[in-house]
């Protein structure tokens, strides 16, 4: 009858550490999505047309700034050009303190590595992107 | 994604499984009833996003240990009230019984005579008149109930042969 009790307790501790490490240890990419795991998370909400589950992958500032139809003009543009998108990887880019960059790779009915790059800020503890860039050359 | 990073993931959330499982008891690993069996896929199936860093991990802390919070709450319950647990577990239900089969229970885990007769065949039965009772219980399984006489012989059954022979010897 106490096995609750334990598992609350063991939920609580296992935060706590995490707190610790992200938090004390400023960790960046163990315990929490790395930034290119969140832009490929974005991308893969836009190449299956989820627009409102690829707003929490952005800043607040950006969510802010971004309606739905941003984002759905933004995928229409990329899919009128290379053809729709068929799968997506993140690719890590750089890192400095709270702020980092990291592309999105896709692979396109009509073109093969378009890379999209990004731009992340770091805010309690997590990736969020604050700036959608454009193809990388 | 670096590959330390994902073996940290998963050294973590192996850890915390290895934890969380040891503390939900047995029944989990077991699978005894459909909500045991559903817990343990849930819980597979939330490793994948952590291993990948598809969420935080902290989110998945929270998630598998809700999860297991509402099961083990779940199980108390049933534990202290039967009535809850029947509701939660349903019942073991008879689809054969004294060698005769069970219409109404059949119908009931929608069993067919092919079902029952590959049941007996599985657990080695070759005459249904054995069977005191054949039930299919919450966890899914059969559990069968030999007829005296067709109980396998244990070693007091032997003891009392050679003890007869004796006296007919005497």
């Amino acid at each position: 009858m106490k096995a609750p009790l334990w598992v609350a307790l063991m939920v609580a501790s296992s935060l706590l550490f995490l707190y610790g490490v992200v938090f004390g240890l400023g960790d960046r990419q163990v315990m929490v999505a790395p930034p290119e795991a969140v832009t490929e998370g974005f991308m893969r909400s836009l190449a299956a047309h989820r627009y409102p589950q690829a707003l929490p992958f952005l800043s607040d500032d950006l969510q802010k700034r971004t309606p739905p139809g941003d984002l759905k003009a933004f995928t229409r543009r990329i899919e009128e050009e290379h053809g729709p998108i068929e799968d997506v990887s993140g690719e890590p880019g750089w890192m400095k303190g709270d702020r980092a960059g990291a592309y999105a790779v896709l692979q396109t009915q009509r073109a093969n590595d378009v890379k999209l790059d990004f731009q992340l800020e770091r805010s309690e503890g997590a990736w969020s992107i604050s700036r959608i860039g454009g193809r990388n050359k | 994604m670096s590959l330390t990073a994902i073996a940290l993931r998963v050294l973590f959330t192996y850890l915390f499984m290895l934890v969380l499982l040891r503390l939900s008891g047995k029944r989990t690993v077991a699978q005894g009833t459909p909500f045991d069996f559903v817990v343990a896929l849930i819980l597979g199936d939330m490793l994948d996003d952590v291993y990948w860093a598809e969420v935080p991990v902290s989110q998945f802390v929270v998630g598998a240990g809700v999860v297991m919070l509402a099961h083990l709450s779940v199980s108390c319950i049933g534990f202290v009230s039967p009535a809850f647990s029947r509701w939660v577990a349903g019942v073991p239900c008879e689809i054969v019984r004294e060698g005769e089969l069970c219409p109404d229970g059949m119908r009931q885990e929608r069993v067919s005579p092919h079902d029952v007769m590959m049941e007996l065949r599985q657990d080695s039965i070759d005459d249904m008149r054995e069977i005191r009772s054949l039930t299919i219980e919450t966890s899914g399984l059969p559990g069968v109930l030999f007829r005296e006489w067709a109980k396998k012989a244990q070693k007091r059954d032997l003891d009392r042969v050679r003890a007869a022979q004796e006296e007919a010897q005497e």
